[in-house]
Formats: structure tokens, C-alpha cells, sequence
């Protein structure tokens, strides 16, 4: 089934990162595997006003894939801000996945810098994917700031850890139903994927996860199961837990309203 | 009959196949006569602009399995077992050392370690005999900051400008091999005929062309992948091994030289940018240097060099045959280890070529 991302109908609720992976083969055959139509590129590191990444930026050309610029490795929103500008003509596209570093060990988002950098390249006509915390207020700022997908992350980029504040992301999702959310870094396991998408979030964010499996191209593929079983799950409506088993059948002799 | 033979770039792939070449061929009593092309030629001013020089000289296949995959354990593991009897043949063991290699993390970063582990573990399919107990002397320079190191047995390093010094000296030396100082502007790979950068041609019975990234005209799915690499003097350290240092982004190593001196490197960036060093990986490179041993903190910085690695999508090298041509090229972050190796197998192949007079009709590749 397709769905609605920002100006485009795509069909994968999974964008695939495209670092890391042991060789540029094994990301391609891992994107075709995932299915993802979204692939994230970053450029920072590769001196884009020289076009140095030119030649493996060129493998993702013939995948038909739609390229999210990121701005990896940005410390400051002005660095991202340009970096967003260097990707807008190097990828000739307005999206831009934007990440502004607060801490450079565990490249935790800026919030502040980032609904600044936000605010200006939603201004100047950019399609802004933020990646930022589960902070409600944060994100709420976002979206003022003129950005229509908010990116939070489940865990830290490349922890692995999956969903640590599963509340957190629950108050997101339904304070913010107009926005697309896309849980952003922090998956390890297809089961964390599942997770957040069950939980009615519109879509998920990998890159080590899968470049990083001893096996990335099968692993691509158990991510897209996953993700796709979450949203299924959510659409069909998961059942609530409660607090005391329930037979789903009656036992024999002893109508329900005698089982207290 | 003499044949003609044109090797086309003098890199490390460029100067070992004109050197086994010209071994095999002794042995085999084939008479030859070995060309080497390079437009920087092959003596000392051209080790500052030889991509080889910035190698740091790691022959460790097990490590990189951090990074690669089981073909290069398997390639390089028989690439490694070459290495002595090739800087014999050099006539220069001391170039060599097996001194192995300790992979290290710090204890915030343990899991890098077990990831390491466990992906060795998978590409030995649980053999895990090329891991041994850490040297005494190790444990000790190690004591209260790197206790679960692992530590490679069988891994080796080489002083790369030394060994390009020597393959020098050793072709100047050889009767039959003539070093020229030219750049090649194309080749004919049907008809092995090279085309000089003054537009003189000269035909062959055969080519062997080494050019890396120099070849990228006739291999499309070539690219450069760049390489960030920080020589220091540390008089105040001494570590006679190498040393992998694992961390959720960078993966540092330390190469010991003589006399107190460290090869770092190097950082993996999808980019053929050969311009000078960034200060943020200048940055990366020397706070994880700084944090293996703090008697780094005084060390002088010698260089900081930048280059591009060769490398095809799939990120394994490839020896093909076509024409009367035979190319290597793609070594990628595995030129210096795997380069004995790539020359004893184009080496042989043109020996067999040459006794069957064959041509090749169609490219074929040619497994490590």
C-alpha cells in the first residue's frame, strides 16, 4: 500500500541509511532487498563543494530510489544550513535530513541549534526532516518552525538499543497526528521496528542496524518484514493488555458471569 | 625469443609485479625483458606522490574482518604467508616484522570489542586459532586501561617506504627490467601497445597494468576511497606491535617504525578528495591516539598525509585478462598485503600466457 512522504507517494515505511555497509555491492543489494524508496546520503565528510563523494553517490543512481541528503557530522546550524544548501544542488532535491550535533560522542541532537537551523531552511523552501529527541516540546517547535515530518530517535545513533522511552514516543504520536513521524536511530532488532511502527508511527530510519549485521542483505530483509508486520498490526489495532489472564474461550460449565 | 613485457605504474603493485615477474621468469628460463612505466618513476622524489608511501604497512587480515569480509581473511591469509619469503627474495628481512596485532577498546566502548569477536568468530567459522594470549609486555603497558584486549598471533607489519626504497634499488639493479620516469596516457589492452604522454607508442607482447586510480577511464565502477594517515615521533612510548584501537565510529591503528615512530591511520572516507588532511580527522586520529597511551601527548607530528585508495563496488580486487593485457587494480585498503600475492598470480598467469602464445579473446578474471 502506498503512502504520502512530504510531495511524493511512496510505498516503504523503511529509509535505509547508506553508510557503513562492507561495500557499496552489498548496500545496493541491501537497499533492493529492504525495498526502501528513501536512501540517506550523507556529504559532510566527503568535500561536497568538490563533488568528492561524486562516485559513490553515482551507485545509487540506477537503484530508483529517492536520495535524503543528511547533514551528518554538523555541529552548528549554520554548518548545516550550508550543508543543506551544498545538498540541495549537488542532489538536486529540497529534502534534507537534518542533524545538528549537540555532542560528538554520542551525537546527541542540539535541540536548541536544530530548531534554528529548522526554522531558516523551512523558510528557504526546504523539505526539513528533523532528527531530534522524543522531547514533545522540541518537536512541537519543530513543527512550528514549518517542518511536516518530525524524526525522533528510539535510542542513541548506533546503540541498538531500541525504544527506551516507549512512553515518550506514545505521547508524541498522539499529540502530533497531523505530522509524519519516522522513528530515526536507535533500532537494533526488526522487533524494535516492529514495535514503533505498532505504536502507529508512519515509518522507521535504519542504517547500522543493517550495514553493521554480519549479514546486512538478510538483515534489510527481516527489517522490511518487520516494519511491515508493525504497521499491519497497528492498522488491524492491537489489543490492549490487561491486567489478569482472559480465556478467550468459555470454560465449560461456568458461565462468565460466575468467573470472578 | 625475448619477451617484451610492459608494466604500467610503479606503485607497490607496479614495482612487486615487475620484480616476481622477472624471478619467475628466471626460474622458468623464459627470457624477458620488463618495462616500468610511471610518470613519477620509481626513485626517492617519488615516494611523495606514490599513494603506496602513505600505507601505514599493516599485513593483518584478521583485523580487518572488522571491516572486510571472509575473502579477505582467506586472500590475505596466504597473501600474509608470502611476506617472508618475499622480503628474503628482496634480500631485506628486516623489513618485515611478526610481531602481531592487540585490538583494544576502551571499557565504555567494550561491545566494539565483542562485536569484533564475534564477526571473527563467524568468518573462521569458529577457528579461532589466530588469537593468542596478550604478550607479558602488553599486559603490562596495557595494566588498568586495556584488560580485555584480544591479540593476533600471526599478524605483521612492513616499513613501507623502506620496502618501496628497496624495490627500487633492487630494479635499478636487475639487467632486464628498464625503469622509465613517464606517464602513460592510455593503453591498448588488445594490442598492448602504450601510449606515452608525449604521444610516442611503443608496442609489447604483453601488458601488466598496475595504474589504480590512474586506470579509471577504463573502469568505470572504479572509485577512490580516502585514506587519512598521521606519522608521529614518541620518544616516550614504546610499543614493538600494532594496535587496533575499536570505537563506535573510527577504528584506529598504530603501526610501530623504528626509532620511535608511529604510523596512525586511517580514516574510510567515500571520497576522492586528495586534498590535505581535515582538521577534524586530524582531530579523530590523534584524540584516539592520545587516548591509547598518554605518553602520545608529547610526540611530534612527522606528516599527515591524505590519499585514494582504488577500490570496485564490491570491494575485492580484480585481476582480469584481455587482449594481451592482464590489469590489477581495486586493492583498495589491502594493497601492501595483498600485493605479493597479485603479482605471483599475474606473474604466473603471463608465464603460462607466453608458453601457450595465447591472446585473450574475452576478459576473464582471475581469482587471488
Amino acid at each position: 500500500m502506498t503512502w504520502q512522504l512530504a510531495d511524493k507517494t511512496i510505498s516503504s515505511r523503511m529509509l535505509l541509511g547508506s553508510s557503513l555497509y562492507p561495500s557499496p555491492d552489498i548496500m545496493r543489494e541491501a537497499i533492493v532487498k529492504s525495498e526502501s524508496d528513501v536512501v540517506t546520503v550523507s556529504l559532510r565528510r566527503h568535500n561536497p563543494a568538490l563533488q568528492g563523494g561524486a562516485s559513490f553517490w553515482s551507485y545509487l543512481n540506477d537503484l530508483s530510489v529517492h536520495v535524503l541528503p543528511n547533514t551528518a557530522g554538523c555541529m552548528s546550524a549554520k554548518e548545516a544550513i550550508v550543508t543543506a544548501q551544498m545538498a540541495r544542488e549537488l542532489f538536486n532535491t529540497r529534502w534534507i535530513k537534518l542533524e545538528v550535533i549537540g555532542n560528538d560522542y554520542t551525537l546527541q541532537p542540539d535541540p536548541i541549534a536544530l530548531v534554528e537551523a529548522a526554522k531558516e531552511l523551512c523558510s528557504q523552501g526546504f523539505e526539513v526532516f528533523p532528527y531530534c529527541t522524543e522531547d514533545l516540546v522540541i518537536a512541537e517547535h519543530l513543527v512550528h518552525a514549518g517542518c511536516r515530518i518530525v524524526m525522533p530517535w528510539a535510542a542513541p545513533i548506533g546503540s541498538g538499543r531500541g525504544p527506551v522511552n516507549l512512553e515518550g514516543l506514545m505521547l508524541l504520536r498522539e499529540r502530533l497526528k497531523e505530522v509524519t513521524l519516522i522513528v530515526d536511530a536507535g533500532l537494533g532488532a526488526p522487533s524494535h521496528a516492529a514495535k514503533v511502527m505498532e505504536l502507529g508511527f508512519d515509518g522507521v530510519l535504519l542504517n547500522t542496524a543493517v550495514a553493521q549485521a554480519h549479514d546486512p542483505i538478510k538483515m534489510a530483509s527481516a527489517f522490511a518484514k518487520a516494519v511491515d508486520a508493525g504497521r499491519e498490526a497497528y492498522i488491524a489495532g492491537v489489543m490492549r493488555p490487561r491486567d489478569h489472564a482472559s480465556a478467550s474461550t468459555p470454560e465449560v460449565g461456568k458461565p462468565f458471569w460466575h468467573q470472578e | 625469443m625475448t619477451v617484451k613485457v610492459g608494466v604500467i605504474g610503479a606503485g607497490i603493485c607496479g614495482r612487486s609485479v615487475a620484480l616476481m615477474l622477472r624471478h619467475i621468469a628466471a626460474v622458468s628460463h623464459t627470457r624477458m625483458r620488463i618495462s616500468l612505466f610511471d610518470g613519477q618513476g620509481v626513485g626517492p622524489h617519488a615516494l611523495m606522490n606514490c599513494p603506496s608511501a602513505v600505507a601505514a604497512g599493516m599485513l593483518a587480515p584478521y583485523s580487518e574482518a572488522s571491516v572486510s569480509h571472509k575473502w579477505l581473511i582467506e586472500a590475505g591469509s596466504r597473501a600474509l604467508a608470502l611476506w617472508p619469503s618475499w622480503v628474503e627474495q628482496l634480500d631485506r628481512p628486516s623489513l618485515l616484522s611478526q610481531s602481531g596485532t592487540a585490538v583494544v577498546a576502551h571499557p565504555q566502548d567494550k561491545r566494539e570489542l565483542h562485536d569484533f569477536s564475534d564477526r571473527l568468530m563467524q568468518v573462521e567459522e569458529g577457528d579461532m586459532s589466530c588469537l593468542a594470549p596478550l604478550p607479558q609486555s602488553l599486559t603490562s603497558q596495557f595494566a588498568g586501561r586495556f584488560n580485555d584486549a584480544l591479540f593476533l598471533h600471526e599478524e605483521a607489519h612492513v616499513n613501507v617506504p623502506d620496502l618501496l626504497t628497496i624495490m627500487a634499488d633492487r630494479i635499478s639493479d636487475a639487467a632486464n627490467i628498464d625503469s622509465h620516469c613517464m606517464a602513460v596516457q592510455s593503453i591498448d589492452q588488445e594490442l598492448a601497445v602504450v601510449t606515452l604522454g608525449n604521444g610516442e607508442r611503443i608496442t609489447f607482447d604483453y601488458l601488466i597494468d598496475c595504474r589504480g586510480l590512474g586506470a579509471k577511464s577504463d573502469h568505470p565502477d572504479l572509485r577512490g576511497v580516502r585514506g587519512e594517515v598521521l606519522t608521529v615521533h614518541a620518544p616516550e612510548v614504546n610499543y614493538e606491535h600494532m594496535i587496533r584501537l575499536m570505537h563506535p565510529r573510527y577504528c584506529l591503528y598504530l603501526v610501530p617504525r623504528p626509532d620511535n615512530v608511529y604510523v596512525l591511520g586511517a580514516t574510510m572516507l567515500e571520497s576522492e578528495d586528495k586534498g590535505p588532511v581535515t582538521v577534524r580527522s586530524a582531530l579523530e586520529l590523534l584524540s584516539a591516539l592520545y587516548s591509547i597511551d598518554k605518553g602520545f601527548s608529547e610526540a611530534c607530528v612527522l606528516s599527515m598525509r591524505a590519499e585514494c585508495r582504488p577500490a570496485f563496488p564490491d570491494n575485492q580486487p580484480r585481476i582480469a585478462t584481455f587482449g594481451r593485457t592482464i590489469t590489477i587494480n581495486g586493492l583498495y585498503r589491502h594493497g601492501i598485503l595483498l600485493s605479493p600475492l597479485a603479482a605471483q598470480v599475474a606473474s604466473r598467469t603471463l608465464l603460462h600466457a607466453i608458453d601457450e602464445r595465447a591472446v585473450w579473446h574475452k576478459e576473464s578474471r582471475i581469482p587471488l
